[in-house]
């Protein structure tokens, strides 16, 4: 993710916000910056401000911009001759937080995956006969599950591609 | 989810841990770490804020004043413990490697 934010820079493109499925950018002068998404375990609109005001403040005092933040994803950027320490330096660390960041957080869609993928199967399994068809609640029951199904689909993929 | 308790420290957390023997907020530590290690240990701003959240809830470290935008954070009498103990442990490694490396079995001074 990094190295595309760097080439979109690079061609003048500055990132402005984020959005789940979604970035904005901004039409600028081609910037030599590097970027650093993080995850910040405390983030979100759920959470107190002030410790996002806290931890971001620390990463601008080392040198890294704060450009926008979606939830716990956090995007710096610093021009490339600053050279800031990375944001994370300890590989066990950054694997802890990501760890105890994204579980709970992903885990509701993905469980909302397969308790749809669940009701759908048995929704097939049935006796399925165009009597069902007949009646409005029928219909409903024949293709409601099927149809939530799909989307689900797509959620529980992405999310899924995401977590590594 | 389970926290393991602190066994031996990392080296990045035993030099945060030497620089919060005087007051210090988050950068500052940061450049003291720095400093003290002549750039060799570096700790990123993230990685210093979890480290910093763990300890304080560890009461390893705690706040010294919340009035200033600053928050500044010190050793309390459970860090300076497993701080002096770390050094301890690591003084004892640096014994017993010299038994071995140096043939000097009675070194009183490190």
């Amino acid at each position: 993710m990094e190295t595309y934010l760097e080439q979109m820079s690079a061609e003048g493109w500055q990132l402005e916000r984020v959005g789940k499925h979604t970035a904005k950018f901004k039409a600028t002068e081609p910037q030599d910056l590097k970027y650093y998404v993080d995850v910040f375990k405390d983030g979100g609109p759920l959470n107190p401000e002030r410790d996002a005001e806290d931890y971001r403040s620390l990463c601008e005092e080392s040198g890294w911009n704060f450009v926008t933040s979606h939830d716990y994803l956090q995007f710096f950027s610093a021009p490339r001759n600053t050279d800031p320490t990375p944001l994370q330096t300890d590989e066990t660390i950054e694997q802890k937080i990501i760890e105890a960041t994204l579980w709970p957080r992903e885990l509701g869609g993905i469980l909302m995956f397969f308790v749809i993928l669940f009701m759908t199967r048995s929704q097939f399994s049935g006796t399925y006969t165009y009597d069902n068809l007949l009646t409005s609640i029928g219909v409903v029951g024949t293709y409601v599950y099927p149809l939530l199904a799909v989307p689900m689909f797509f959620i529980g993929v992405y999310t899924l591609a995401w977590l590594p | 989810m389970a926290r393991e308790q602190l066994k031996n420290l990392t080296e990045p957390m035993y030099y945060l841990l030497l620089a919060l023997t005087t007051p210090q907020h988050g950068y500052g530590i940061m450049q003291e770490v720095d400093r003290k290690t002549m750039g060799r240990v570096k700790i990123g701003a993230g990685t210093l804020y979890s480290l910093l959240s763990r300890f304080e809830k560890e009461d390893i470290i705690h706040q010294l004043s919340d009035d200033s935008r600053k928050k500044t954070y010190q050793l309390t009498a459970k860090g300076f413990v497993i701080l002096r103990e770390e050094f301890e442990r690591l003084n004892q490694l640096v014994r017993d490697g010299k038994k071995h490396l140096e043939g000097i079995g009675d070194s009183d001074e490190i």
